[in-house]
């Protein structure tokens, strides 16, 4: 085998053994390792099953896309098909949201499991290329996806001709070059095309005119690694995964203050307070909570740990990562770091975000260096309740949201940096 | 075409289905303000300011790329939109100098107009003076210059330079608020940039500006025309800005810039100082200023007492000055030739002469280029090759169409399948092109376009054909021998034609030189009459270009009106004689180079082209 580089010894356990059933021990499964574990089978079903009935099994599945937006998959997969060919398949392996690492486990460890569900969903969508999109900070992941694709094709599941079923498909790998927003869909895209990672306006969507105007399906790692088990068990089984509303298995990336950090594989009825004290081991020194952040999306308060881990209304929702704080953490610090965050990561294309963004940090600094008047208080107020409401993409959408619900959450934490003293 | 019905501000509206929300706004008078989108370019959405609140959805959409549909109800004055709008004002302007007393574009800047209207109109984030300024990328150019401070980040000018002048020249570096517009090569230079101005114009800001027009005056004490360019057959359509010549602003030309069709280039937009050096505005007999009427019966006068007569036209001139100085010439007996008058002419007659503008070209497939340099010809036929045609065909939404020139040699233009235009340039050799274009002739699908090099040179082929023209050759020839007792010259092109000093020499044994130039040196200043010719601004009459027949007005108040003049020369001779035609088939030596910047004796003049061309002198060197 080709030189691989060595990969992060990142804890994951699975109560499910599912989308982690090898990927819990710490190395890269080669194709024969793959194999012998069951895979590939689910390829072989697949390709003698219509395309149409893929589609069909993965919406009853009612697999929910893990890219964060938790858009019905096989929703998305039928807007694609009513659209003509020729149609492209992408893996979004951007993976960039600030403490999330679920989909670099799964394609260090199992680099297989998501090719597979990359030739399925291709197939089943019809596309006769495919792409995977891997964040330019993850190196090691994409030459083992390089390796991974070689092996492949060198056993006929890739290239020409799949396993003598007629269907044909290329994967290529594109690496990015540092930039959160070419996660979003359509910055991805025009990334793919060599153009500068700016979100497109929607409509059309990318099922309708996607990659050099083709209809093109971009779905998250995760979300491709659910295909195979999908096919392989049926949709009727997967259904009995985990909760009715919300079946499936899925990846909680648990970081911050707990004394086991790592990637829980786990059924969606699971709790917050579950995740972090019966998996995660509990808080560091066992210090109280504080708050978790999910990603740079959300902000939770300790009333809020019997949140379940689903995409329900009132559900944790978005790609599943936790970050704990404890009563150590400072919370309008940890909101500099993710204002400054989002100054960093918006593209520039849109008023509201492009200079919102960099208002906000910089009056959260001011703030924080006890420089701020009340006039900059209300400035800062002012811009983050809008830069959400005309921005164009899923950036803009949430670079307030965090600080805001932090505010609405914590409101003594940011008292103490208000203005006391009148100066003169 | 399928309409349907939408409320705007609870009116409603039957409108064609496809069109967005703020097309029809605009078509009907309601004000929406925004920043980005320009009718030119394709959408970009960036600025956020054309946003409304559509009922249907609940929501604000941007009224540029929301497009119309039955029974929409879209509000431009709910108070999300305002209250947005006045947020989106607030960003723009946070970090924005706010430097209008020494800004170019004051008077005439879309943040100004829209700030003191839709703007929360007081400070809300309070950012000192001393805070106002973003990273600074200099240009480093003598003729555009960009105040990254200024800019509101609306990749109108990259848009413009990719998709209208196909240059790409502009591009945006970094990213976030730091986002910057920088030029492809730096300094920006004619390496990569056409030079062209449409940047500066489209920008809604002063963040482009153009150099020499910089703290020169200021855009509301000039008057405004809209005329039409003619310093080639392009004919675009601009706007010809002049002083009024009070405490104001002085009488003279400040400054040409394209209309929304954003049909223009760098002579146009950079060589408006021939304007203002230099100038014959006056007649003059023998060095001494004089009325039209002195001048009318000097030169009825000449005319009639004079065995030969020589008339050298000009592409330069209107077709009616054509038309009447054609008639002086049939009545007195002249001989009359024009510098085209051999090889275009030649070329014309053999391939037809065809009507096809600009806006026909969207009607071809494919575009068969036979020329070392179109964009030195006419500039615009270019352009709208590189930039536009690609998106009137590409689908809507496709941002990637790129023009693929292929190389092909004559004979395979059998092989073109397609509504196929053939773009002839008349100063290639003439043998050389002469076989494509029979073969060409004989398909159906194909036409022909000859693109002259000067101005009106269509007009003068329409007017003069079927006349006895002595070929430009054999006239020249008849000039040398000292056959000429009289001599009418328009223009200078005869200079570009046989060169400067050898036209001096040719001239210096007339006995009666009329010259009618609108400049005061060269040619005139060996003339005996002068009389001043019309730049665009200062003369009455049409012409055929690319924009297809256009009618000219006189705007420029000191302007000579030269039509008049030659009417009444033409009105006070007597005589039926018919033109002189010279024997002889002498073709033209030489034909002229052409260049973009220094393209004819008008253009040769400018100062700042001058500068440019001799910028690409040292590029090539
Ligand atoms: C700013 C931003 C960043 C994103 N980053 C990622 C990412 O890194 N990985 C990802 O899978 N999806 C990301 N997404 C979501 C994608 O746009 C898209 O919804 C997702 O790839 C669809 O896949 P799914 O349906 O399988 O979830 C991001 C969205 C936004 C708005
Ligand atoms: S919202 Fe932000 S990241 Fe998204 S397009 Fe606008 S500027 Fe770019
Ligand atoms: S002057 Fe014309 S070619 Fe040059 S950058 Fe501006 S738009 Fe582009
Ligand atoms: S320079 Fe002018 S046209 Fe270009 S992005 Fe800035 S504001 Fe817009
Ligand atoms: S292309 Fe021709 S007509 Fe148009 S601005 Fe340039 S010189 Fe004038
Ligand atoms: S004009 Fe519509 S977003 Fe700028």
């Amino acid at each position: 085998m080709k030189y691989l580089p060595n990969i992060l010894d990142i804890k994951a356990e699975t109560t499910l053994n599912l989308l982690l059933a090898r990927a819990k021990k710490v190395k890269t499964h080669s194709i024969d390792e793959y194999i012998e574990s069951g895979g590939y089978k689910a390829l072989k079903k697949a390709l003698s099953m219509d395309p149409k009935e893929i589609i069909d099994w993965v919406d009853k599945s009612q697999l929910r896309g893990r890219g964060g937006a938790g858009f019905p998959t096989g929703k998305k997969w039928q807007f694609a098909v009513q659209n003509p060919p020729p149609r492209y398949f992408i893996c979004n392996a951007d993976e960039s949201e600030p403490g999330t690492f679920k989909d670099r486990v799964l394609i260090e460890r199992d680099p297989h499991l998501l090719i597979e569900g990359m030739i399925i969903s291709s197939y089943a969508i019809g596309a006769e290329k495919a792409f995977i999109y891997i964040r330019g900070e993850y190196p090691a992941g994409y030459y083992i996806l390089r390796n991974a694709i070689e092996e492949a094709k060198s056993r006929g599941f890739l290239g020409n001709n799949i396993l003598g079923s007629g269907y044909s498909l290329d994967i290529y790998v594109a690496r990015g070059g540092g930039a959160y927003i070419c996660g979003e869909e359509t910055a991805l895209i025009e990334s793919l095309e060599g153009k500068r990672g700016h979100p497109r306006l929607k409509p059309p969507f990318p099922v309708q005119k996607g990659l050099w105007g083709c209809p093109t399906v971009v779905n998250n790692v995760e979300t491709i690694c659910n295909i195979p088990i999908i096919v392989e068990k049926g949709w009727e089984e997967y259904r009995y995964i985990g909760p009715s509303e919300y079946p499936g298995p899925k990846l909680f990336p648990v970081s911050g203050k707990v004394k086991k950090p790592g990637v829980y594989e786990l059924p969606m009825n699971t709790t917050l307070r579950e995740l972090i004290f019966k998996y995660a081991g509990g808080t560091l020194g066992n210090k109280k909570i504080k708050a978790i952040l999910s990603g740079a999306l959300d902000c939770f308060s300790a009333d809020e740990l019997d949140t379940p881990m689903d995409y329900s209304p009132k559900g944790f929702g978005g790609t599943g990562t936790v970050i704990v704080l404890t009563e150590e953490d400072n919370i309008v610090e940890l909101c500099l770091k993710i204002a400054e965050f989002y100054e960093h990561e918006s593209c520039g294309q849109c008023t509201p975000c492009r200079v919102g963004c960099y208002e906000q940090h910089n009056l959260l600094k001011k703030i924080i260096k006890g420089d701020a008047s009340e006039k900059d208080w209300e400035a800062f107020v002012y811009i983050n309740k809008h830069i959400q409401p005309t921005s164009i993409c899923g950036l803009g959408a949430v670079a307030g949201r965090l600080i805001r619900q932090a505010m609405e959450k914590f409101p003594k934490e940011f008292e103490r940096y208000k203005p006391t003293v009148v100066k003169y | 075409m399928e309409k349907v019905k939408i409320k705007i501000d609870g009116k409603e509206f039957e409108v064609e289905k496809g069109k967005t929300i703020l097309q029809v706004a605009l078509e009907n008078g309601i004000k929406i303000p925004y920043f980005c989108y320009h009718p030119r370019l394709s959408i970009a959405g960036a600025c956020r300011m054309c946003i409304v609140y559509v009922e249907n959805y609940k929501r604000l959409l941007i009224a540029c790329n929301t497009r119309v549909e039955e029974g929409l109800e879209v509000y431009t004055d709910h108070p999300l939109v305002k209250e947005n709008q006045a947020y989106i004002l607030q960003a723009l302007m946070t970090r924005h100098p706010l430097d209008c007393p020494i800004c170019d574009k004051a008077g005439e800047c879309d943040l100004q107009n829209h700030g003191a209207i839709y703007g929360p109109q007081e400070q809300i984030v309070p950012i000192s003076a001393l805070e106002k300024h973003r990273d600074y990328t200099d240009w480093e150019s003598d003729f555009l210059e960009y105040y990254s401070n200024r800019c509101i980040v609306c990749y109108r000018c990259t848009r413009v330079c990719d998709e209208v002048i196909g240059a790409k020249a502009l591009y945006v570096d970094e990213r976030g608020f730091h986002s910057n517009i920088v030029p492809a090569v730096r300094p920006i230079d004619t390496s990569s940039c056409e030079m062209c101005g449409a940047c500066v114009y489209v920008c809604p800001v002063g963040a482009i500006i153009s150099k020499p027009f910089k703290f020169w005056t200021r855009s509301w004490l000039l008057k405004s025309v809209t005329t039409n360019c003619s310093f080639c057959p392009g004919g675009c359509d601009i706007r010809l800005e002049y002083g009024v010549g009070d405490w104001r602003s002085k009488e003279k030309v400040y400054r040409v810039k394209p209309t929304d069709n954003i049909n223009v280039c760098a002579r146009a937009f950079f060589g408006y100082d021939v304007f203002n050096e230099n100038r014959l505005l006056q007649p003059e007999i023998n060095g001494k200023k004089c009325e039209k009427d002195e001048v009318v019966s000097e030169i009825v006068k000449i005319l009639e007492g004079s065995k030969n007569v020589g008339i050298v036209l000009s592409p330069y001139l209107p077709n009616e000055v054509i038309e009447t100085v054609t008639e002086i010439g049939e009545k007195v007996g002249a001989s009359v030739t024009s510098p085209v008058a051999d090889h275009l002419f030649n070329i014309l007659d053999e391939v037809g002469d065809s009507d096809i503008t600009i806006e026909d070209f969207k009607n071809y497939e494919n575009f068969v280029i036979v020329s070392k340099d179109i964009t030195s010809l006419v500039p615009v036929v270019s352009y709208y090759l590189k930039g536009n045609i690609y998106r009137i065909f590409g689908e809507e939404g496709a941002r990637d169409e790129k023009l693929n020139p292929i190389n092909i040699e004559d004979g395979e233009l059998k092989n073109i399948k397609g509504r196929t235009l053939i773009i002839v340039d008349p100063l290639l050799d003439y043998k050389q092109i002469s076989k494509v274009i029979k073969n060409v002739k004989r398909k159906k699908d194909f036409d022909i376009l000859v693109v002259p090099r000067d101005f009106n040179a269509l007009g003068l082929y329409r007017i003069l054909k079927g006349k006895n023209i002595t070929p430009f050759g054999t006239f020249t020839k008849a000039l040398k021998e000292g056959y000429f007792e009289t001599l009418i010259i328009f223009g200078e092109d005869i200079c570009d034609y046989i060169g400067e000093e050898e036209t001096y020499e040719l001239i210096s044994g007339i006995k009666n030189l009329i010259v009618s130039s609108p400049f005061s040196d060269g040619i005139s200043e060996r003339a005996h009459v002068k009389i001043p010719m019309a730049l665009f601004g200062e003369f009455e009459g049409s012409a055929y270009t690319f924009m297809g027949y256009i009618n000219f007005e006189r705007f420029l108040p000191w302007s000579f009106d030269q039509k008049i003049l030659w009417e009444e020369v033409a009105k006070n001779i007597t005589g039926e004689k018919g033109m002189t035609l010279l024997e002889g088939k002498e073709d033209m030596e030489k034909l002229p180079g052409v260049h973009l910047y220094r393209n004819n004796w008008i253009t040769k003049r400018s100062a700042l082209l001058g500068k440019l061309y001799e910028k690409v002198c040292s590029v090539n060197a």
